[in-house]
């Protein structure tokens, strides 16, 4: 029973950390004090209802403290500025590579006018996605000499492609309908294969900052939160282009 | 937040806890204690609740932190204890007139029986 309640309590000690960190070192002890009398009223016997209103109660608290500590931090305007900057660069790619399949490719779905004005919106609100990380990596390095992220950009670009090397030296060796000339090498799916770790490199790169000078991941957790959730949006995308296209990097090509 | 427009009510927490340190200095297991009995156990808060209401209560200075001591009955661990500030005792002034207000008009449209010993 006593390990019970220890454990109980170590979790509890666990949930209060999710506070915003401002919020844990001021009330972070008088909370597990007020908890350990709770649970001290009752002779140290815990019953399931109780545990669950006191998690269910805290987990409301941890949420609004967090969202509290969101919009005083400005974080909102920050993530709201952050994806609004990316649909504009995306908004502009867009209309770009639109304006160059209009007027220098032979797109007969673009020139015949069938290609919808929906599947522009998706895939610029997907190209968006896509940039909101690495815009807010550079959003957090504004006042950083231009080499301070040249370098992190070029690792980036140098362990992305490491990583794609051994399915692009499959493609070009086991696929023989690259070898013999009747269909060239999928450059645009290796762009998107180098392009998606990058991106993920960037966007992780000022989380490890936050970790090698020392200070606390949870100070935000709700900026740590949608970093993790489009960096992990990203990553699975990555993992789900590299699965579909093994059949073709192992030369299991259809028809043959 | 609270001292710009006192007319502006006090959300139920806030109003407890400053009618349980409206009395003595209470750590926040005594507080909450306090405001179940004050409340006949209609109010029951938990420690998200609390500290979360204490926290934007000692932003808008309505109550502050006394220093740390023991509470005898609770062992020996040191507490900090809270205490009512003079914009507090403003801001409970200004709800319990509030009510007072709406108990007196619910009696003049006689949705309410008198209920003061005073009032003939």
């Amino acid at each position: 029973m006593k390990n019970e309640n220890e454990k109980v309590f170590l979790f509890y000690k666990r949930l209060i950390s999710l506070y915003p960190q401002t919020f844990t070192e001021r009330f972070g002890e008088s909370m597990e004090q007020t908890f350990n009398d709770v649970c001290n009223e009752r002779n140290g016997e815990i019953s399931l209802g109780l545990m669950v209103s006191i998690f269910a109660e805290t987990s409301v608290g941890i949420m609004r403290e967090n969202l509290h500590e969101f919009k005083r931090a400005n974080q909102m305007d920050y993530w709201i500025n952050t994806i609004g900057l990316a649909a504009i660069f995306s908004g502009l790619f867009s209309a770009a590579f639109f304006w160059i399949g209009t007027f220098y490719l032979d797109n007969p779905e673009v020139r015949t006018g069938n290609a919808s004005v929906i599947d522009v919106v998706r895939n610029g609100f997907l190209m968006a996605l896509f940039l909101t990380p690495i815009v807010s990596g550079l959003r957090s390095r504004e006042s950083t000499a231009t080499k301070d992220w040249l370098v992190p950009l070029g690792a980036a670009t140098l362990f992305s492609m490491m990583l794609i090397a051994p399915f692009a030296w499959m493609e070009w060796s086991n696929n023989p309908l690259t070898q013999t000339g009747e269909s060239q090498f999928p450059y645009p799916l290796f762009l998107a294969l180098l392009l998606l770790p990058i991106l993920v490199f960037l966007g992780t790169t000022p989380i490890l900052r936050t970790l090698i000078t020392g200070k606390s991941l949870m100070a935000y957790p709700f900026s740590l939160l949608l970093r993790v959730g489009f960096l992990s949006v990203l990553a699975m995308d990555w993992a789900f282009l590299i699965k579909k296209h093994i059949p073709m990097f192992l030369g299991r090509v259809s028809g043959l | 937040m609270f001292e710009k427009d006192q007319k502006q009510s006090l959300t139920p927490a806030v109003f407890h806890i400053l009618l349980a340190l409206s009395v003595e200095e209470l750590h926040g297991y005594r507080i909450m204690k306090q405001v179940e009995v004050d409340s006949s156990r209609k109010v029951k808060m938990g420690a998200g609740t609390l500290y979360g209401s204490l926290k934007r209560m000692l932003d808008a200075k309505l109550v502050e932190e006394c220093d740390k001591r023991v509470d005898p009955e609770l062992g020996d661990e040191r507490r900090i204890y809270y205490k009512i500030t003079g914009l507090g005792k403003k801001a409970l002034s200004a709800e319990l007139e509030r009510y007072r207000s709406i108990v007196n008009l619910a009696q003049e449209l006689k949705l309410l029986p008198k209920t003061f010993s005073y009032e003939k």
